[in-house]
């Protein structure tokens, strides 16, 4: 959070909550005059990477919930929000790929030689 | 005749020919999706539409009969909007997914609609969608690309004889499906996929697999089954892709096999590309030269009478030709092509091969099958039988094991013992064949293992008048691609010779295997040195001490006689994988490291030495009909026929190397084991 950021939240902003990877969730105290509603902003912990924010708090963010949808409510099946990994070292690479050792798997066309005993 | 006007072309037409074939004649192209040559006319597409004149409205062509005087024109405004307005209706409910759809760059609505599609769509509700069938493994279901124009369930009601297919509901809700969900239980499953105008249809195996016009296209016979198919080997690289049948109104019309159509990714696996040496008890990897060097040695000193051949049912001529001049140059005469144990001869063509020909089963009007289930061992031929049977209600006997054939016949007897009872021309269907004009005979391989049949089956061929100066009734069904050719060339004992039996519990010392798989192996001496020479590793490269990797009939252009004795030839599609070479040049390369050179050393050189030993090989793709010029019939040699004939094919999937290796053939195993139609004939 920048300084000026900081500064508009202490002077406007009201703390919602905080979701599991640490990143606060602001809205302002005040109503819009236009639109009747209170302005939302996250303050991220580390790094400001929009990927990071897992889904009940993005609902809220943009105004799909009135609330935030709370941790209980998450399904048994639900895996664990995970960011967008494009760009970092733990991106996905398709094998064959340089960085997975450049070893590509046999293509469509070959076939499968016969050895005694198989 | 009818004389017709076709866009002012006239053309006389046979009465009661439709508009639609009128037309062809002309030369006009109709656009259509129902109607197909060899199917029942249907006429629920519309696209077929013509305008005639002092008719109100337009005319579906396929289904009106001409009519004389008659004036029609194809390309008309009020033509060309009516077609259009059909191409419409068909696109409502037609999914947009032409980018995944297997039938890309091949579907006749994709063509069709070039022509006749508008360029925008004013439908704007759901499309429908429909829940794809299970057909088994071999045909894939895409439902909400159909466009009901029934030709799958007419093919498989009339021509593959199987009440399996059928549609439920009408207007946007007919479904077409299996009713219950069941696998389609027929060996000819596979001519769906081409009929299916649209995308509803396609192959499963070959599912996302390549686009048409990637693909390289050549022309080729199908060797596994004695039928002679006519195909065309699609293939990218080095990879045979996929399978289709091509027209050849003498042989298959257009229809073709699932097992040939399904099992060339059989042709991927087991492969032998190098050759193996036996050292020590163990296989191990070798050169081109080393396995002539070992070849060579062993040979050393054996006497000519020591060694002997086996031919395997997919041989091409070329490569049995080249063997047995080899091993007459080592002074030996042990052939033997016969590895079902079939107690044919060579020598009279007519007494091995299936003489009537495949079309002329079209003339027949009485027909007798000995020890024979065609459905099995020739699907193709018995889509021949059904259609005749359903053309003019022929009256079929069965003499052996009773099976699910598509068609009514009357059971006659379980064994040779039967032939006496049809002799009676008084009753039963003794009777009925003789009545007959053109009766017919077809004998199967089961019924030619036990002694006297085959003389038992030629005289009563000439007792109920199968036998005539025009009409040749008597024919032996075949189900090995390389028999008749290899009994044309002579591939049987030879002066003093051994046979199969001879040859094996030590008969020779050294026996050569080209791609014989289908005896027991377990009975070759212990002390016999085997060569195998072949393309898959099956029964006989295991049990084999020397392994020359071999082309298959994809690899090879090769010579093939079918069953009626007609010469074909197939092309190379794609190159032998790894060091594997065309099976004739192998035994060539080798009589030289032998000493025994042997005299041709290009294709058209062994086909002409083809031509020398059987003039025969000299004409190909052509047939000519004949009747019977002598009617002594073979010799009864020794043995008494008896006991039930049994079945040639237990299981249709799986009859050769290359289904064996294919896992979509396993597949099939494995789901139609169960079903009545296996359980029937067991």
């Amino acid at each position: 959070m920048n300084i000026g950021t900081r500064i508009f939240t202490m002077l406007y902003g009201r703390r919602v909550g905080a979701d599991a990877d640490g990143n606060v969730y602001y809205e302002a105290r005040r109503l819009r005059r236009f639109s009747g509603q209170s302005r939302r902003w996250v303050a991220y912990r580390g790094a400001a990477e929009p990927s990071r924010i897992p889904a009940e708090w993005h609902a809220w963010l943009h105004y799909t919930t009135n609330a935030p949808i709370p941790e209980t409510a998450r399904q048994p099946w639900q895996k664990p929000h995970q960011m967008n990994l494009t760009g970092t070292p733990a991106s996905y690479r398709p094998p064959g790929h340089d960085y997975r050792g450049g070893h590509r798997a046999a293509a469509s066309g070959d076939y499968e030689a016969w050895t005694p005993g198989s | 005749m009818a004389k017709v006007t076709v866009d002012g072309i006239v053309v006389e037409v046979p009465n009661g020919s439709t508009v639609l074939q009128a037309c062809e004649l002309a030369g006009k192209e109709i656009p259509r999706f129902c109607y197909h040559e060899r199917l029942s006319i249907a006429g629920n597409c519309r696209m077929c539409l013509v305008e005639i004149e002092k008719a109100p409205k337009p005319v579906a062509s396929c289904a009106f009969p001409v009519a004389d005087n008659m004036v029609v024109k194809t390309d008309t405004p009020m033509v060309r909007n009516g077609r259009r307005g059909v191409m419409e209706f068909l696109l409502i409910n037609h999914p947009l997914d032409c980018p995944i759809c297997d039938q890309g760059g091949e579907c006749d609505l994709q063509d069709q609609a070039l022509g006749y599609g508008m360029d925008h769509t004013r439908y704007e509700e759901n499309k429908r969608a429909v829940k794809d069938k299970n057909l088994g493994p071999l045909v894939k279901t895409v439902m909400t690309r159909c466009i009901h124009c029934t030709r799958c369930i007419r093919f498989v009601t009339e021509i593959a004889g199987v009440p399996d297919l059928g549609a439920t509901s009408r207007g946007e809700s007919l479904e077409v499906g299996t009713y219950v969900e069941k696998a389609l239980g027929s060996e000819l499953s596979g001519n769906i996929i081409d009929l299916c105008p649209v995308g509803a249809l396609t192959s499963k195996p070959y599912a996302f697999v390549a686009r048409p016009w990637e693909l390289k296209k050549t022309d080729s016979v199908d060797v596994l089954d004695a039928v002679g198919t006519n195909i065309r080997i699609d293939s990218r690289g080095p990879e045979v892709l996929r399978i289709l049948p091509r027209l050849n109104e003498e042989v298959n019309e257009e229809w073709l096999a699932d097992k040939a159509r399904f099992s060339m990714d059989g042709l991927k696996r087991r492969r032998l590309d190098r050759p193996w040496v036996r050292r020590d008890g163990k296989l191990v990897q070798a050169t081109w030269g080393d396995a002539f060097t070992v070849i060579a040695e062993r040979l050393q000193g054996v006497a000519g009478e020591r060694i002997g051949a086996l031919a395997g049912d997919l041989c091409d001529a070329e490569s049995m030709v080249a063997l047995k001049d080899l091993l007459t140059a080592l002074g030996s005469a042990n052939l033997d092509c016969r590895q079902d144990g079939v107690l044919l001869q060579a020598g009279r063509r007519d007494f091995y091969t299936f003489n009537s020909t495949i079309a002329a089963i079209e003339e027949a009007d009485a027909l007798l099958l000995i020890g024979t289930n065609p459905r099995r061992e020739a699907p193709v031929i018995n889509a021949r039988i059904r259609k005749r049977w359903l053309a003019s209600k022929m009256l079929i006997g069965l003499i052996g094991e009773t099976a699910e054939l598509t068609y009514d016949f009357q059971h006659v007897g379980g064994d040779a013992g039967a032939f006496d009872g049809l002799r009676d021309a008084s009753a039963g269907f003794g009777k009925t064949l003789a009545d007959a004009n053109k009766p017919m005979v077809i004998v199967g391989q089961p019924a030619l293992r036990q002694p006297g049949v085959l003389a038992a089956v030629w005289e009563l061929a000439g007792a109920i008048g199968a036998l005539a100066g025009e009409w040749h009734g008597f024919n032996v069904l075949h189900t090995a691609a390389a028999r008749v050719g290899a009994l044309d060339l002579g591939f049987v004992p030879g002066q003093g010779g051994r046979d199969l039996a001879g040859m094996l519990n030590g008969g020779v010392d050294v026996l050569w295997l080209l791609g014989a798989d289908e005896f027991d192996t377990a009975r070759i001496g212990r002390n016999t040195f085997v060569i195998y020479q072949g393309h898959h590793g099956d029964r006989g490269a295991a049990r084999a001490d020397v392994i020359l990797p071999g082309s298959a009939y994809t690899e090879k252009s090769g010579t093939y006689v079918n069953t009626e004795g007609r010469v074909q030839r197939g092309l190379r599609a794609v190159y032998p994988p790894g060091e594997a070479r065309e099976d004739w040049t192998i035994i060539r390369a080798l009589s030289e490291v032998l000493g025994k050179t042997l005299p041709y050393d290009d294709l058209p050189g062994v086909r002409a030495r083809l031509e020398q030993v059987n003039p025969v090989f000299g004409r190909t793709n052509f047939l000519p009909r004949f009747g019977v010029s002598d009617r002594s019939g073979p010799g009864q040699g020794s043995g008494r026929a008896s006991g039930p004939f049994g079945v040639a094919i237990e299981n249709y999937y799986q009859t050769d190397p290359i289904s064996r290796a294919s896992p979509t053939m396993a597949a099939c195993t494995e789901t139609f084991a169960t079903t009545p139609l296996l359980q029937a004939a067991e």
